[in-house]
């Protein structure tokens, strides 16, 4: 098994290193490299950014911004079946109810002088 | 103008410093370092600059009150006044230096913070090319100068500053390039104008307009799906556009900002987050099916 850990905010791809581990939440294989150890076990990134008693480094930290970003045009609906997100991604993202969220969009006011 | 030094300073972060521009081929952990160090350095400057400050304002204060003193404790009080003098000179002088040296918020604010979170997606061999000024309005970058009517002011005075802050062109995993480009453009309005009491006074308003263009030239020709991401595409502050590049269809998504101040120029910059979200929406009009 390697690892499903999808790298990256626009051009994703699963990490591909043999795995170590299962995260326990998303239940995806994970390297070493890619495993966040917290309160509910071994973790990949994404679940790590959405879950408490978990700690940060960068893949975590893209995780949760990516996250953040794709739930606001569409998430995983709109992206997912577009060949994104990888399968646990879409699943983990649903479970999340991040399809759901509403687009927020700061105003500017153009007119404004 | 003396440029400040600070310890432990890259060789390419010195020679940046000193050029006031970063131009070249870099890859994107090496650029998200060096632009770490600026940052690093604009920290020790900015509070120099708040130390100088309160030395060239003590200067003066003591230059006053030994102005003072100095007829009091005639001859010798002379110094009293002279020193302090001569130091307000020096201080200044220094602070202007500082001033030049600064860098712009750009950088902290905007550019660091996006190549930080698109590190994963740059061709691992591939090198971000492109240029980042380091410096923020000066006269070279003045594009125009003229006296507007004053109307019933004594004076109305307009400047207009144009600076391309970043030009960057990063090579992403997948054979794409991504492009971000942050224009800033400063119209700086001086009225002079005479109180009902007959003073006369000056006030100085800044406007500060930003265009931050995020582009994505597709390593083969493709046909977008920009119908997607249209509804989210801000009718008002942003503009969608396809054009040809070396014989592909690029997307374009640009927005713009207005930002204002008074006395100074408007620090205020693009967010990160909303640079972030242009290229991924310019990411979900690719076709069906992706390039993974
Ligand atoms: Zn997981
Ligand atoms: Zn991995």
């Amino acid at each position: 098994m390697n690892c499903q850990w999808q790298m990256g905010v626009l051009v994703m791809r699963e990490c591909g290193m043999p795995a170590a581990a299962g995260c326990a939440i998303c239940s995806r294989p994970i390297c070493a490299a890619h495993t966040m150890m917290g309160q509910n076990g071994p973790a990949c990134p994404g679940c790590a950014a959405h879950t408490a008693g978990y700690g940060e480094n960068d893949d975590t930290e893209i995780a949760g911004a990516r996250d953040q970003y794709y739930s606001q045009y569409g998430g995983a609906t709109q992206f997912g079946s577009r060949g994104y997100f990888s399968r646990p991604d879409s699943a983990s993202m649903a479970q999340r109810g991040l399809q759901q969220k509403p687009t927020q969009q700061r105003q500017y006011d153009d007119k404004e002088t | 103008m003396s440029t400040p030094v600070v310890e432990a300073l890259s060789p390419a972060a010195t020679q940046a410093v000193a050029a006031k521009v970063l131009t070249g081929a870099w890859s994107g952990r090496a650029l998200v370092k060096l632009l770490g160090e600026l940052e690093k350095w604009d920290v020790v400057i900015e509070a120099k600059k708040a130390k100088m400050n309160k030395l060239w304002i003590g200067s003066m204060i003591g230059a006053f009150v030994g102005f003072i003193l100095m007829f009091v404790l005639f001859p010798y009080g002379i110094a009293l006044f002279l020193i302090p003098f001569v130091l307000i000179f020096i201080f200044k002088k220094q602070l202007n230096g500082l001033e030049a040296a600064d860098i712009p918020d750009e950088l902290r604010k905007s550019v660091r913070p996006v190549l930080k979170q698109l590190g994963q997606d740059l061709h691992p061999e591939e090198k971000i090319k492109g240029t980042i000024q380091l410096t923020g309005i000066d006269e070279s970058r003045c594009k125009l100068k003229k006296d507007l009517p004053p109307g019933h002011n004594r004076s109305l005075k307009l400047s207009v500053y144009e600076t391309e802050v970043c030009d960057l062109r990063l090579p992403l995993a997948d054979g794409s390039t991504a492009v971000l480009r942050l224009n800033n453009t400063f119209h700086k309005l001086e009225r002079s104008y005479r109180t009902t009491r007959g003073k006369c006074k000056s006030k100085t308003k800044w406007k500060k307009a930003v265009t931050a263009t995020a582009m994505l030239i597709p390593p083969v020709r493709w046909n977008w799906e920009p119908a997607r991401m249209q509804k989210y595409v801000d009718k008002v502050n942003e503009k969608l556009s396809f054009a040809e590049k070396n014989g592909v269809m690029a997307a374009r998504l640009d927005r713009y900002y207005k930002f204002k101040g008074i006395g100074n120029a408007p620090v205020a910059t693009v967010p990160a987050e909303d640079i972030m979200k242009l290229f991924v929406r310019l990411s979900g009009m690719r076709p069906a099916g992706g390039t993974r």
